[in-house]
Order: structure tokens, then C-alpha cells, then sequence
């Protein structure tokens, strides 16, 4: 999927799906839109390329049907406002593109869209019906993550050296297709969920000492994260580690950057890294590191996360995985990378991470 | 302790005397649902309409009845100085009274909202105002520009007028009915009546006599003569204080019973209010025509049927529907001989087998004359009389209202677009026979965002009060109303257009207090009330079903032509296709009517 690559097919890939709504319409029929189903009923793993791919089940959207007519209007708005931005050549975020998109009703109270995650799913469908990524349609996510290392891009005609960017190091843009590595001198990529952590680490000179890129988001990575550590894996072979918290929402932010996410299954191939590898927290590490008494009780919630998780296809056949849920699942806890600090305010950076790499200790 | 006097049981013996019934209630008139002036005006009008329905039905007469409340006056007092103003609202309209005199009214002015009323006296201007506050008038006086303060606004007096053209009462029993509480025909026996225990009317009476000093007026007419009587009650007697009686021949021959009574009591006319009580009494008897005249203005409850409701049958007391009570009383006032005589002679379904078995069990010599049982022994007699099986007493005794009359009754009072009845068959709790109805009316001019009123009745009377306390609720609460597409969160009333009308019709209604406002929860009288409930709520269903379907049917149009321009609008951008063009060929399809989105139900959107 999308091999859409320039601007024109773009645009005429929108303009196609307006004139099928158009003649439908012109000729009597129910207006119509095929949606690929992004559910988890819809994804697969695929063994041989170790991601997540899309299954082929769509479903009709009608527009005389009570329970579609809001969502085809949103889709096809979505279309209206991404061939907008194409012919402006301008770009526009998610917030900005949901007020675009927001319109009140004639004679009503209904607004089009009334809260962004509708503007949101109305453009990850048409990703999917106009096969152009949300990048391609000039819509962007907001700007989430930091990096720093010693790499230097060209991004936008600017020379950005990640080294020599103080202490809040380079924001990574949420659109990375056109930025250009111009000199790679770092060894592997150590990706945080967490900024805290990674202030830690930038502040300790991490990336100097063991000479690598450290990366970080706030939570889930975005797409611009996932795309820029993709193409860093893959144009430069540096190899990914990944911390998290120990936790199962941690480990699943693992389990996104590695095998893909259900919502985004059509792009894993653009987003997956089917080589990164887990490096903390581990079950082992809360025994190791003696991080017992910074255990957090288990909610009923954790405990059916940890449970769907420990089925999903992708972790079922590994055997270092199901033994690191089994161990959680008793200690019926969760832990958090910031507690690492109760051993030593750098003990992180001078104690655990050099350990853990030296000892390839991780899970894949 | 030590310096108080002891007291000797010879002196308490002195102090203890017999409390008559009347002294009894006069010190506990909320037991008779007096408790306070809004209520005691609707029981009252309960007392005198109850026995007139009852005794024209006995009768056979079509009731025709006229009732009429007028307000005497009202006063409200204002601090005037040092001393008292008083505004007294006679025939709706104020007099002014200031320190004991009369003020004289030079003007009245008339606008929209108030109407002010100009006085003068003692060489001082006052002006009353009255405007309206939700329904209530209020006066407020004022003088020389400043607002007097209120004092307090002591209650109204009306006069209370009940006629029917029923058949009279007897001259020797008139004042026996109207002057002595416990004293009726309804007690001794067992038969669905509105009124049971002979307290009703003359516990009115009494409350009249009591808040304005007035005695009763009563004319009963029988086919032969006409008794006029004006009386009081004599409370430490519990009997009629005979004023004035003068008995003439009826000439006319047109019978009928007119009282008379005046009373202290606030005057509403919503919710549980005369008015709510006559219109429901109107649904549930559709053959009785009621004039109302009161301070509102008139108003006709037309007739609906010109049939009479079936008479009910009187029946002997069912051997398990006794209690050790009664079983007494019946015991003293038996005209049987023996024992024997009194179980087959004075209860229902025993018999001779059934009798000696009873007897057999408590060890009693069947040849016993009743009123000489000792306490033990009619302890031990009942004992005996619940544990041998006897049958169930017959059920066709009771009079329904019966499933046409039912929707006739809520057709004529409430403005609604469907109604259901249903009457179940008669049936047995503890030795009484009953019989529940359900009437429901739906849509129409019923609010659709409230919940459901519930209107309840037990023999034909309505209950307006303690309806949580009853099983009609308990029951309706209890039932599946989502099943019927009405909706309701779990263990309440239904929300919505609906009105709710139950029935309890018994010989023997147990009533959870003597006001008689709520049904007592007995398993089985709440498992008939469901099951009512739920057939009239199955036949409900498919009529709102059937307005679901058409009101979706509605609201997709409606929602489609809201999204139309937007669609339009978002192609137009799109694909540079006029707006316009686009809008009209999409209101073709739904002229055309489109099949609105039943396809493809199966494939589920994501």
C-alpha cells in the first residue's frame, strides 16, 4: 500500500474519490465509499516479515444510512480539505485540520465533527481509500519527540547537527520523508518513552559516552518518531534499543515500534522495525537492579492489558516474552524507569545502560 | 423522685374512663386523612362522593351527582402600626379592616398582572394589591407608598356541598349515619364497597365541626318523605347532636341526598388535588355524571356508558381472610346456637366434613355456644380453622370495571392517542377474593420527558396519597418496561407518555393504614398486579413499536437532509461540480426513496 509518491497522483487520487461519490449520485444510486476495517479482526502477523499487515475485509460506508451518513460526510470533508492544502501547497496539523473540518449544521446544533479523534479516524480512512499517507495529504501530528546525538540532517535547505543543539536537543517534525542524513557517526539508537528519562540521559552525555542516538516521545511514538528511527535502522543499519517502563502499556509501545500498530497495520512497512530490540525493564532487571520495593499494585485493568497482550500473535510463539508477561503476572506489579534513580541519580546512565549493552542483555 | 405524691390505683382508677371513638379521632384526625387543610378538603369530598356512588349502585340508579365548593373567605392580617390591618377576600374579592373597622374602597384599578384596590380610613390612603403567584392569589397592602408586613395568612373556609340521586336514607338512621363513627352497613359484611368501616362521612363532619364551630346540614329524600336536618356530633358520646329536624312527605317522589358542610382547608388545583380526585373518580366510574362547581369555575364529568356496573355479590368471610379479631366479634354477634352451626351457618365454603375437622383440631365441644368461648379457645378455633384445607371462596362476587369501560373511562379524561385495558380473573389472597385491572394510555398530550403517572384505585376510589407505599407501585416499578418499548431505568416508573391506571377490586381491601391511601404488599396481590401490568403492556407494544418505526422512518429523512448541503459543499471542493445540481439530484434519491440503509446491516461498520 500507498505507493502513491508525488503530489499529481495525489491529488487525482482525491479527485477519483469525489467523482465515484459523484456518480453515484448521478445515477440514482446510494453514494458509497469502501473502507478497508482497521480492527483487530482485520490484522494479521506475518511471519515472514515479522510486522503487522492489513487483512482485505473493507466495509461499505452509504450515505443514506442512519449510522454511516456522519462518517461518509467526514470522509469525503477530509478529502475536500486535504486536496485544499495540495493546491495551496500548505500544510496543516491535526488540531487545525479538525477546525477545518468543523462546521455546523443548517438549521441544527449538529456539528460535522464535534471532537478531534472524529477528524482523525475521518483522515486515517482516507489514507486508506485514496492509498496516500497523511504525510502525502499535508496533514501532520503534532511535533512530540526529542533527539540527540551525532548526526547531522539537512532538513528544509537547514543543516541540523543533533549534537551541538543544547539541552533540549532537536524536536523531531512529525513529516521526516525530506530530511537528509548527511553524517551518521553514532552506533546504535536508544529510544525512551519517556522525556524524563531521556533528559537524564542527554544531561549525563550518553549519546557521547557510548556514542549513540537517544530518542524519546511522551508515550506512544508518533508516526514522524517511528518513520525518522525506521529510516536511520534502515538507511544506516544502526541497531534499536528500546526502554520502557515496566509495565504492560510500556511494553506495548515496544511491541508498536517493532511490529506496527492495529490502527496503522496498512503502513507497517513504512513504520515497523521488525530488528529492534528490548532493552528494559525487565522482570529480571526488578530482581537485578533490587527495584522490588518500587513495585506499583497491579489494577484490574493491567491485568487484562497484560492478558490481551500475552495473546496478541506477534508475542504468543516467543518464549522469552511469555515468560517475561508470566513473571509480571505474579508480581502482580509494575514498575517505573524513574525509580532506576533510587540506586543513584546517574545510575541509569553510568550503571544500567552500559551493563545492559555490554551483556547484550536484551529481549527480542 | 421524693417529694413526688405517689398515686394510688384507686386514684388512677378514677382518671381512667371510657375514650368514645369520636373523643379517639378528634385527637388523631390524621388517621383519617385529615393532617392537614389540603388534604381535608379532598377526603371530605372522598366521604361524601364514596357513599353516594356506593349507594346508587346498590340502588341501581345511574349516579348523578353536583358537587359544590365555595370559598367563604379568607384573611390575611398585616401589622398596621401597633395595630392589626386585616385583608378578609370574601367572594373573591378583599375587604380592608383596619384597627377593628371597616376601610372605605374608593377605587379599582384593573391592569394585566394585579389589581389594586384603593382605601381609605382613619384619614390614612391604603392599597391592597393582588397578583398572582402560580395559581395563588396574594394580597399585599401598602400605605402611603409603604409595604405593611405580613402577619400571617390564616386558611380559607369553604362550604362543601354534596347531591346525589341516590336513594336517601331512611329519617331514623339519618342522624345515626351522619352522627356516630363506626356506624354503617358496610362493615358486617363482606362485599366490594367504596366505604367499609362507617367512619367516613361522620369523621368529616366532625373535622368541620371542628375547624369552624358549624353544624352539618343534611336532606334526604327517599321515595316516601324528606328528612331536613341540621346536627354536630357530640364527641364525648360518639352520637348525633340533633339541632333541627323537620320531616316532610316527598310529593316530587325524586330521591337524592344533599350535605351540607362547611370547613377550614386550602383550596389547590394540581396534583393531588378536588380536581385530580374527581377526574379520576370520573375514569373509574364512567356511568356516574358529575357537575363540579367550584372556586375555579364549573366543570361537567360527562357520562360515558349508561350501563350499570355489575352489582357484587356479598359473601361470608372466608375462614383463612379472618383474623383473631374479628373471628371475635363475629363469635358475640353470631345468631347460630352451637359451634357447628356458627363455622357452616357464618363462613364461607364450610362445610359440614370441613366443620367437624376444624373442631377436631382445637379439642372445642362442637355443642359450645359461640359467645361463651373463652379467649384461649377462640385462639385455639382459629388456629384450627387455618390449618384444615378448606376451598377457595368463589371469585364472581366482585364488580370490575371491566376492560371496555376501563378505556372508555380514560378516553373521556385523558387527551392520549392509544389505550389498553386489561382485567384479570379474579383470584384469592388470604381468604378474599380479588381482582386486579390495568388501564395505560400512551402518547398524545401526556408530557414524553416525565415519568409515567401511576393512578391508582381500590374498589372503584381513587388513592391519591402514600403511593409509595403501595403494591400498585412496588408492582409497576417491579415490571420490564423495556420490553414494551417504554423506557425506564431499573426499579422505578416508566419515563415517558404513559399513564398508568390500576385497579384492586376485593371484598376486602387491606389497606395499610386507616386513611386508605396505599395497598398493603402482599406476594400475591403483587404477582396479579404484574401479570396485569404486563399483558396490558404487551398489547401496548405493538402500537409503539409501530410509532417507533414511523418516527425513525421521519428521523433518517430529516437527518439526510441536514447532511445533503454538507455533502454537497465537501464534493463541490472536491471535484469543482456545482453545489446546487449536487444538492437536488440527492433530494431525487430520497423522493424516490431510498432503501435508507437497511443493506449491508451485516457488515459492520469499524
Amino acid at each position: 500500500m500507498f505507493q502513491l509518491e508525488n503530489k499529481t497522483e495525489t491529488k487525482k487520487s482525491l479527485k477519483k474519490v469525489g467523482e465515484k461519490v459523484l456518480k453515484d449520485i448521478e445515477t440514482g444510486n446510494n453514494p458509497s465509499l469502501e473502507v478497508p476495517i482497521r480492527a483487530l479482526s482485520n490484522v494479521k502477523f506475518d511471519e515472514k516479515s515479522k510486522m503487522l499487515t492489513m487483512g482485505k475485509a473493507t466495509a461499505m460506508r452509504y450515505f443514506f444510512n442512519v449510522a454511516h451518513v456522519r462518517k461518509f460526510v467526514q470522509t469525503v470533508e477530509a478529502a475536500a480539505v486535504a486536496k485544499e492544502l495540495l493546491d495551496v501547497d500548505k500544510h496543516l496539523s491535526l488540531r487545525e485540520a479538525f477546525y477545518r473540518m468543523k462546521r455546523t449544521l443548517p438549521d441544527s446544533n449538529i456539528n460535522l465533527v464535534d471532537e478531534q479523534v472524529e477528524s482523525n479516524q475521518a483522515i486515517e480512512d482516507l489514507e486508506l481509500i485514496s492509498n496516500a499517507s497523511r504525510e502525502l495529504l499535508h496533514i501532520n501530528a503534532n511535533k512530540m519527540g526529542s533527539v540527540a546525538g551525532k548526526v547531522v540532517v539537512e532538513d528544509k535547505g537547514d543543516r541540523v547537527d543533533w549534537s551541538k543543539l543544547g539541552s533540549g536537543g532537536w524536536s523531531i517534525p512529525s513529516n521526516v520523508e525530506e530530511i537528509e542524513f548527511k553524517k551518521v557517526n553514532a552506533k546504535f539508537i536508544i529510544y525512551m518513552e519517556k522525556a524524563a528519562e531521556w533528559e537524564r540521559l542527554h544531561e549525563d552525555k550518553v549519546w557521547e559516552k557510548l556514542n549513540c542516538v537517544i530518542v524519546s516521545s511522551q508515550g506512544q511514538a508518533t508516526r514522524g518518531i517511528r518513520r525518522i528511527l525506521q529510516r536511520l535502522h534502515i538507511e544506516h543499519k544502526l541497531p534499536i534499543y528500546v526502554l520502557t517502563d515496566f509495565d504492560p502499556y510500556g511494553w506495548y509501545i515496544y511491541s508498536v515500534l517493532k511490529f506496527g500498530s492495529i490502527s496503522l497495520a496498512h503502513i507497517s512497512e513504512r513504520l515497523a522495525i521488525p530488528e529492534a530490540k528490548f532493552l528494559g525493564l525487565t522482570a529480571d532487571d526488578i530482581e537485578k537492579y533490587d527495584l522490588k520495593k518500587h513495585l506499583i499494585k497491579f489494577e484490574e485493568v493491567d491485568f487484562k492489558r497484560l492478558d490481551q497482550i500475552a495473546n496478541y500473535d506477534w508475542f504468543k510463539n516467543s518464549k522469552d516474552w511469555q515468560r517475561q508477561f508470566k513473571l509480571m503476572k505474579n508480581m502482580r506489579s509494575k514498575a517505573e524507569l524513574a525509580a532506576l534513580s533510587s540506586k543513584g541519580i546517574t545510575f541509569i546512565s553510568e550503571k544500567y545502560l552500559p551493563e545492559k549493552i555490554k551483556n547484550r542483555d536484551f529481549i527480542d | 423522685m421524693a417529694n413526688q405524691k405517689t398515686l394510688s390505683a384507686e386514684e388512677m382508677g378514677k382518671a381512667m374512663r371510657e375514650v368514645s371513638v369520636a373523643e379517639f379521632f378528634e385527637k388523631n384526625r390524621h388517621l383519617l386523612g385529615y393532617e392537614n387543610p389540603t388534604k381535608a378538603l379532598v377526603t371530605i369530598l372522598k366521604e361524601i362522593v364514596d357513599n353516594s356512588l356506593d349507594a346508587c349502585d346498590e340502588a341501581g340508579i345511574l349516579p348523578n351527582m353536583k358537587i359544590t365548593i365555595k370559598e367563604l373567605e379568607t384573611k390575611v392580617m398585616y401589622n398596621v402600626g401597633d395595630d392589626l390591618g386585616e385583608v378578609i377576600i370574601q367572594e373573591r374579592k378583599p375587604i380592608l379592616k383596619i384597627k377593628d373597622r371597616f376601610a372605605k374602597l374608593e377605587e379599582t384599578k384593573k391592569t394585566d398582572d394585579k389589581i389594586e384596590y384603593f382605601y381609605s380610613a382613619g384619614g390614612k390612603n391604603y392599597t391592597v394589591t393582588e397578583t398572582k403567584v402560580e395559581d395563588e392569589k396574594v394580597y399585599k397592602i401598602s400605605s402611603n407608598g409603604q409595604e405593611l408586613k405580613l402577619m400571617k395568612v390564616p386558611l380559607g373556609r369553604f362550604r362543601i356541598i354534596g347531591e346525589d340521586n341516590g336513594p336517601g336514607i331512611i329519617s331514623k338512621n339519618v342522624t345515626l349515619a351522619f352522627g356516630k363513627l363506626l356506624y354503617g352497613s358496610k362493615f358486617h359484611r363482606l362485599r366490594q364497597s367504596r366505604g367499609t368501616q362507617g367512619i367516613g362521612i361522620s369523621g368529616a363532619i366532625l373535622y368541620s365541626q371542628l375547624t369552624t364551630g358549624k353544624p352539618a346540614k343534611i336532606v334526604s329524600k327517599t321515595e316516601k318523605e324528606i328528612t331536613d336536618v341540621e346536627m354536630r356530633i357530640d364527641v364525648s358520646k360518639n352520637l348525633a347532636q340533633v339541632l333541627s329536624q323537620d320531616i316532610t312527605k316527598n310529593k316530587e317522589g325524586k330521591t337524592g341526598l344533599v350535605v351540607e358542610m362547611e370547613a377550614e382547608a386550602r383550596y389547590i388545583e394540581r396534583g393531588q388535588s378536588v380536581l385530580e380526585f374527581l377526574k379520576q373518580t370520573a375514569i373509574a366510574n364512567p356511568h356516574a355524571k358529575i357537575t363540579y362547581d367550584g372556586p375555579g369555575g364549573k366543570i361537567v364529568f360527562e357520562r360515558a356508558t349508561n350501563d350499570l356496573p355489575k352489582q357484587p355479590k356479598e359473601i361470608k368471610p372466608h375462614p383463612y381472610g379472618v383474623e383473631v379479631g374479628i373471628l371475635t366479634r363475629l363469635l358475640l354477634t353470631t345468631s347460630s346456637k352451637n359451634l357447628l352451626h356458627f363455622l357452616t351457618n357464618d363462613f364461607s365454603k364450610i362445610g359440614k366434613s370441613s366443620a367437624h375437622e376444624i373442631i377436631k383440631v382445637s379439642k372445642i365441644d362442637s355443642r359450645t355456644k359461640p359467645n361463651s368461648l373463652k379467649h384461649e379457645d377462640i385462639e385455639k378455633l382459629y388456629r384450627a380453622m387455618q390449618t384444615v384445607k378448606i376451598p377457595s371462596p368463589p371469585t364472581d362476587v366482585l364488580s370490575p370495571m371491566g376492560e371496555n369501560f376501563l378505556v372508555e373511562g380514560l378516553k373521556k379524561e385523558i387527551e392520549a392517542d392509544n389505550f389498553v385495558a386489561v382485567s384479570r380473573p379474579p383470584t384469592v389472597y388470604r381468604g378474599n377474593p380479588f381482582q386486579v385491572e390495568v388501564g395505560l394510555a400512551y402518547g398524545g398530550k401526556l408530557p414524553r420527558d416525565q415519568t409515567a403517572q401511576l393512578i391508582r384505585f381500590a374498589n372503584k376510589v381513587p388513592l391519591l396519597y402514600h403511593q409509595s407505599d403501595c403494591a400498585t407501585f412496588e408492582a409497576a416499578s417491579d415490571v420490564d418496561w423495556k420490553r414494551y418499548g417504554i423506557t425506564q431505568s431499573s426499579g422505578s416508573l416508566p419515563q415517558g407518555p404513559i399513564l398508568i391506571l390500576i385497579h384492586f377490586a376485593s371484598v376486602w381491601v387491606p389497606y395499610t393504614s386507616e386513611g386508605k391511601q396505599a395497598i398493603a404488599d402482599y406476594p400475591e396481590i403483587i404477582k396479579e398486579i404484574k401479570l396485569a401490568i404486563q399483558d396490558a403492556g404487551r398489547k401496548l407494544s405493538h402500537y409503539i413499536h409501530e410509532q417507533t418505526h414511523l418516527r425513525e422512518g421521519q428521523l433518517r429523512k430529516e437527518i439526510f437532509e441536514k447532511y445533503i448541503p454538507e455533502l454537497a459543499e465537501s464534493l463541490e471542493k472536491l471535484t469543482d461540480e456545482n453545489k446546487q445540481k449536487i444538492i437536488s439530484e440527492l433530494e431525487k434519491i430520497i423522493k424516490k426513496g431510498v432503501s435508507t440503509g437497511k443493506q449491508d446491516r451485516d457488515k459492520k461498520e469499524s
